[in-house]
Parts: C-alpha cells; structure tokens; sequence
C-alpha cells in the first residue's frame, strides 16, 4: 500500500522544494540552449569556426552536447538531493 | 557471463562477419548474395534473442522484470526511437533542407530533456505496465484510462505502418523484392523478436540492432571523412564541407543559403522544434521503457544514455547531408555528361534518356543540350540517395552498402516491435484485463496479449500494402497529436496534486482536438494561425492541454486521498508506491 507517510510532511515539503526548483533550472537552460541559438540565428550563422556557421553548429551539434550535460547533472544533484533529504530507494 | 561481455562479444563478431563478407566480395562474391547473407543472418540473431528471451511471467513479458540495467535501456530506447525515417530519410531532409531541416535534430533529442525532469523518474516509481495505466490510476477510473488507450494507439498505429513500409522499400531497394513481399517479410522478422518475449525479448533484441544501426551509419560517413580530409571523424570536418558549399552557392546566387534559415520562418522553426520535443516526451513506446530500469535512480540515468546514443546517429546526420551536397555540387553539376561518378548509374533511374534503375531516387537530364549538367539537370525525386549512396560516394565496396542495408532494417525492425508492444499492451493489458475481465488468469493473459500482438501486426502490414501517400504526413502529425493529448495529463499528475478525473479528461480532449483541427485546417485548407504551419499545431495543442486541465480541475473537487497519497509516493524515490492490480 501506499506509504508515504514513512517520510515525515516537513522533510518531504523541503525535498519537494528542492526538487522543484532543480527541474525549473533545468528546463531554463534547456529552452536557453536552443531557443538562443535560433533567436540570434543571423548574428551568430555570420561567425564561422572551423566552416561551421555557429547558429548552424548548435541546432546540429552544440544544443544536442547540452541536453545531455543538462540530463547527466539532474541525474547527479538528484541523487545527492535524495541522499540528503534521506528519501533515497532501500534497495539496489 | 554479464551483459557486458556477450554484447562486446556479439559486436566482435558481427565486425568479423562483414569482414568475411568483405573478403568474400573481393574473391567474386556475387553483390545480391552479400545482401541476402546481411539479410539472414541478422534477422536470424534477432529471431534466436526472441526464442531465447521467451517467457510465462506477466512481469518479464510486460516490463522485463524491470531488470534492464540504465546503460542498456539506453541502447534499446535508442534503437526503439530511431526508426526507419531517421536512419534512412533524416540525412537526406537536411540535404534538401539545410537548417530548416535541424528543427528535427534538435528537437527530437532536446525532448530527451523534459522526458527525464517531468516524467522518467517518476513513471519508474509508480511501477505500471503501460502508460494508460498511468492515467487509469492516476485519474480514478476507466474513463481516463480509455481515451489513453485510444490515443496511444492511434499515435502508434499510424508510426507502425510507416514503420513496415520502410522495411518494404528496404527489400524493394537492396533486394528487388515486390513491396508486398517485403512487407510481410519483414512482419515475419518483426513477430518472432516480441511474440515469445514480449518487453524483454524486445529489449534485448533492441541493444542487438541498436549495434548494427550505429555500425552502420556512422562507417560510410568516417569513411568519407578520411577519404576526403584525412580525419576519421565526420562530426568535425563536415565544416570544411559546408564551407565549400557556402561558397559555390554564392557562385551559382543560390537565393537562400544552405546554412541559413529560410527568411522569416523563424516562429516555425520554433514551433516545429518544440512541437518534436513534447511530442517526443508524450510518445508511449519511449515512456514505457523506463518501466524497465530496475530503480529510479537507474531511470534517471538511462535517459542520459539513451540521448547519448541517440546523439550519436543525430549528430552525424548533418554530415551525410554537408557531404552528399558537396559531392553533387562538385562531382556532378557542372561536369561533362561524359564524365559522371560511377554512383550516379548505380542509384539513377533516367540517366540522360537511358533507364538505367528503378529506384525512385533521381534522374539525370541535359535540359539544354549543352553536354554539361546544371544544377536542375539533377532531378531529385527521393533525397533518401543521400544516406544509400554514400559508401559508394566514399568509395566503398559493396559490402558496406549492404551494412547499411542491415542498419535501416534494424532501425525499422526495433521501432516497429516497441510500437507493437505498445499497441497489444493497450489492448490486452488495460482494455481486456483491467477493463473487460479482471479475473483473467495469468495464462489467459498472456495468449490474449499474444494473439492481439500478432493481430495488430498483420493489421499493420495489411494497410501499408495499400501504400497510402498519408502515412507519413500523419507519423509527423503523430508528434502533434501526442504531445498535445498526453503530455500536459501526465506531468500535471505528477507536479499537480489538485489535477483531477475531469480536468484530466477534458484536457486530453482538449490538447488532441486542438491540434487535430489545425492539421486539418492547414492540410486541407491551408488555414494557419499566425502562420504556423500545421505540422507544429502542438504549439497551440500543449498549451490549451494544461491551460484546460487547469481551468476544468479548479472547477471540480480535488482528487480524494488515495490519489493524493498516490502523487505523494511518486514523487519521492524511498518506499513502495501503490500496489496495483495484476502488476507485479
């Protein structure tokens, strides 16, 4: 059945807290990394490193790199934000 | 033996089979032979995982007894994503279409992103079999539970088709098989992976195609990357290749250039972006595989490794195109007819009045008669010639031709049986057993999954034969459709307690039926709002999904405590959620 209750209201308020305000971090560097791109579309396509245009680069490569940092780093901080909330799994 | 070790093994010898093959070429192999050998031998380890994974277990059956490490869920949602249009089409797209064409790039790994905060992680630890489930539970009742199954159907249908067309077109092109044929060979290559094993044959006979896609599509291009600059890695040196099509298109006055975005399309741009990224997080046969990790904390993990072994196929896209561009601007516009690459009569069907194929890839005319080709004298009819041609473009033998022949199959093949799986879950496990007859037996269960896989199969294959030119409009529109119906009910489940039944059912409703009236309106009518074209109605879709599901739930008491405590235990990785009936 259902227990949450396990997890005392206050420890489980804050650990909500924390999480909240990791996700929303996350999905504004996520809209930052490819919407910036796309916005500054004409200045950054005129600097050109290694033949690739920068606007061009990031929608085919640069924002890709990013998402990935962005999946790995919430992976991380989760983790540490459960071992210190104490809500982290009983097994594995 | 882990996991590890047999696939390192498996990858060894899959190396030395197209080595073999390789040699064989050399000593006279006849070239129909080698993509036969291809053919047979990787259908035939796919079948073999099937048989071995097969399994009377309703856990293993429907969520592999959630053993799949991260790592490995990784390959196999990769393979489970990209289907036969990314490994055939995609790299074509972007040569037709340049950066317009990078919305799908972006977009289809950046949905990676909200599937990993928003959803993963806690879809793990509600612990359900399907993602109607899901819904069923989280919003009491049978009623949400229904138009769950209706739309993860009805989004994975239409993409299966697509799926085993892609497989026919396969045959037809490497093999000179009828299209008809080929479908239902490759029906019969689809079945013997999931029927025996359900979730766990698939999963591992999807790390196994994962490998022989990611092979494949990135020799040809390393290939061409030495070839031409001395450096095997395709993903840095396409640059100087698109430096040179800057400048020859400046040459020709090419009004808009390839690099650039076509002017005044940058809200489309967006829209289409965000409408493959929520789409991609609200496609059923992704978000099911992370029922599969055996924690949360596995889960989180293995949406990083899915997005990298993704990112490895995406980001080499744009290579085979930069290439393939620069090899037709170069090597074929503005050459003497007398003198055309050997790939040209290889992949073209009309070359200057001579039928040469039918491939249905492109023709060769002199317009003018003036004994050199123009860049109209190139008449694309398919840009799928750019990822088929290019291991002969790199001055590859046969063989690796063939390996690409393997990977599109693999690519097609594994999306395919997630998406079955998908479709017999839905009906087997939530409409029959949760449903209509919740007293089943296990036995009964499980033949009545497998039978409806086997159904839905046929049915699948039965409406591609009629080769509908719809379908793959509607796998775009697919994106729409689930991002706009699914997604706002799923994370406001999570992230909002106060959600409930009505404004969850409204919302789907809402969200789906926004986005299906402007694709009609754009399809049939060229109606837009704001000029956004209808391929990205989720732009408008999403929205009006949670804005509904907001406005209807205020209106409605909250949920009763059950569910509030069901929220509560999602959220929080410690403790048992839930204790479902039927789940194991």
């Amino acid at each position: 059945m259902a227990r949450p209750v396990e997890i005392d209201a206050k420890t489980r308020e804050a650990y909500w807290r924390e999480t909240s305000r990791l996700t929303w971090w996350i999905v504004f560097w996520w809209a930052v990394s490819w919407v910036g791109p796309l916005v500054l579309h004409y200045q950054l396509n005129k600097i050109v490193v290694f033949g690739f245009p920068l606007s061009f680069w990031f929608a085919g490569q640069g924002s890709l790199a990013i998402f990935i940092v962005l999946i790995v780093y919430y992976a991380v901080r989760m983790n540490q934000i459960d071992t210190k909330y104490g809500v982290q799994e009983d097994h594995v | 033996m882990s996991w590890g070790k047999i696939f390192s093994i498996y990858t060894g010898a899959f190396i030395g089979f197209t080595i073999l093959l390789a040699i064989a070429e050399q000593l006279g192999m006849p070239r129909p032979a080698i993509a036969w050998a291809f053919l047979v031998v990787t259908i035939g380890v796919y079948a073999l995982i099937g048989i071995l994974s097969r399994t009377a277990k309703p856990d293993q059956y429907y969520v592999a007894g959630r053993g799949v490490p991260s790592f490995f869920n990784g390959m196999a949602t990769g393979a489970d994503w990209m289907s036969a249009a990314s490994f055939i089409s995609m790299g074509g797209a972007l040569y037709a279409t340049g950066y317009d064409g990078l919305a799908y790039v972006s977009g289809w790994t950046g949905g990676y992103v909200l599937l990993a905060v928003f959803l993963a992680p806690y879809l793990r630890k509600f612990g359900a079999y399907t993602i109607p489930d899901f819904l069923g539970e989280r919003y009491g009742g049978n009623a949400a539970r229904v138009v769950g199954i209706i739309m993860a159907i009805g989004a994975s249908f239409t993409y299966l088709i697509a799926q085993v067309t892609g497989v026919g077109i396969i045959m037809g092109r490497f093999l000179f098989m009828p299209f008809n044929v080929g479908v239902f060979v490759g029906l019969a290559g689809i079945l013997v992976c999931s029927m025996l094993g359900g979730m766990r044959a698939v999963t591992w006979t999807q790390v196994a195609q994962y490998i022989i896609l990611i092979l494949a599509y990135l020799t040809p291009i390393v290939a061409m990357s030495t070839k031409h600059f001395g450096v095997p890695i395709p993903e840095l040196m396409y640059g100087q290749a698109m430096a040179e099509i800057t400048r020859i298109e400046r040459d020709l006055g090419v009004p808009k250039l390839w690099v650039d975005l076509k002017p005044g399309d940058m809200l489309n741009w967006f829209g289409l972006c965000f409408c493959m990224m929520v789409g991609t997080a609200g496609l059923p046969h992704i978000l099911m595989r992370y029922y599969t990790t055996p924690s949360v904390k596995q889960a989180r993990s293995s949406v990083g490794w899915s997005l990298f072994f993704i990112f490895l196929l995406y980001f080499s896209a744009p290579a085979y195109a930069a290439f393939a561009k620069w090899t037709v601007l170069t090597d074929v516009i503005g050459k003497k007819v007398t003198e055309l690459p050997g790939w040209i009569y290889r992949w073209g069907d009309n070359i200057l009045g001579k039928p040469t194929n039918s491939l249905g890839l492109f023709d060769i005319v002199d317009k003018n008669n003036d004994g050199v080709l123009q860049l109209t004298d190139f008449v694309i009819k398919s840009t799928d010639f750019v990822v088929l041609a290019t291991p002969e473009i790199a001055g590859l033998p046969f063989v690796i031709t063939g390996l690409v022949m393997a990977g599109g199959l693999a690519a097609a093949l594994s999306t395919a049986d997630g998406l079955l799986l998908t479709i017999s879950n839905a009906l087997s496990h939530d409409l029959y057993y949760k449903i209509i007859n919740p007293n089943a037996s296990i036995v009964r269960r499980l033949t009545t999954a497998r039978i409806l896989l086997v159904v839905a199969a046929v049915a699948g294959a039965y409406v591609a034969t009629f080769r509908i030119n719809i379908i793959v409009a509607v796998v775009a529109y697919a994106f729409a459709l689930a991002g706009s119906g699914f997604f706002p009910a799923l994370v406001m489940g999570i992230f909002w307690k106060r959600a409930n039944k009505q404004g969850a059912i409204a919302g789907m409703i809402a969200g789906f039926l926004t986005a299906l009236v402007l694709l009609v309106l754009g399809r049939n009518w060229g109606i837009y709002i704001l000029g956004v074209r209808e391929i990205s109605a989720g732009l408008f879709g999403v929205p009006v999904g949670f804005i509904v599901i907001w406005l209807v739930s205020l209106m409605y008491p909250p949920p009763d405590q059950k569910t509030q405590d069901l929220v509560e235990s999602v959220r929080y990785p410690k403790g048992t959620t839930l204790k479902l009936a039927g789940v194991d």
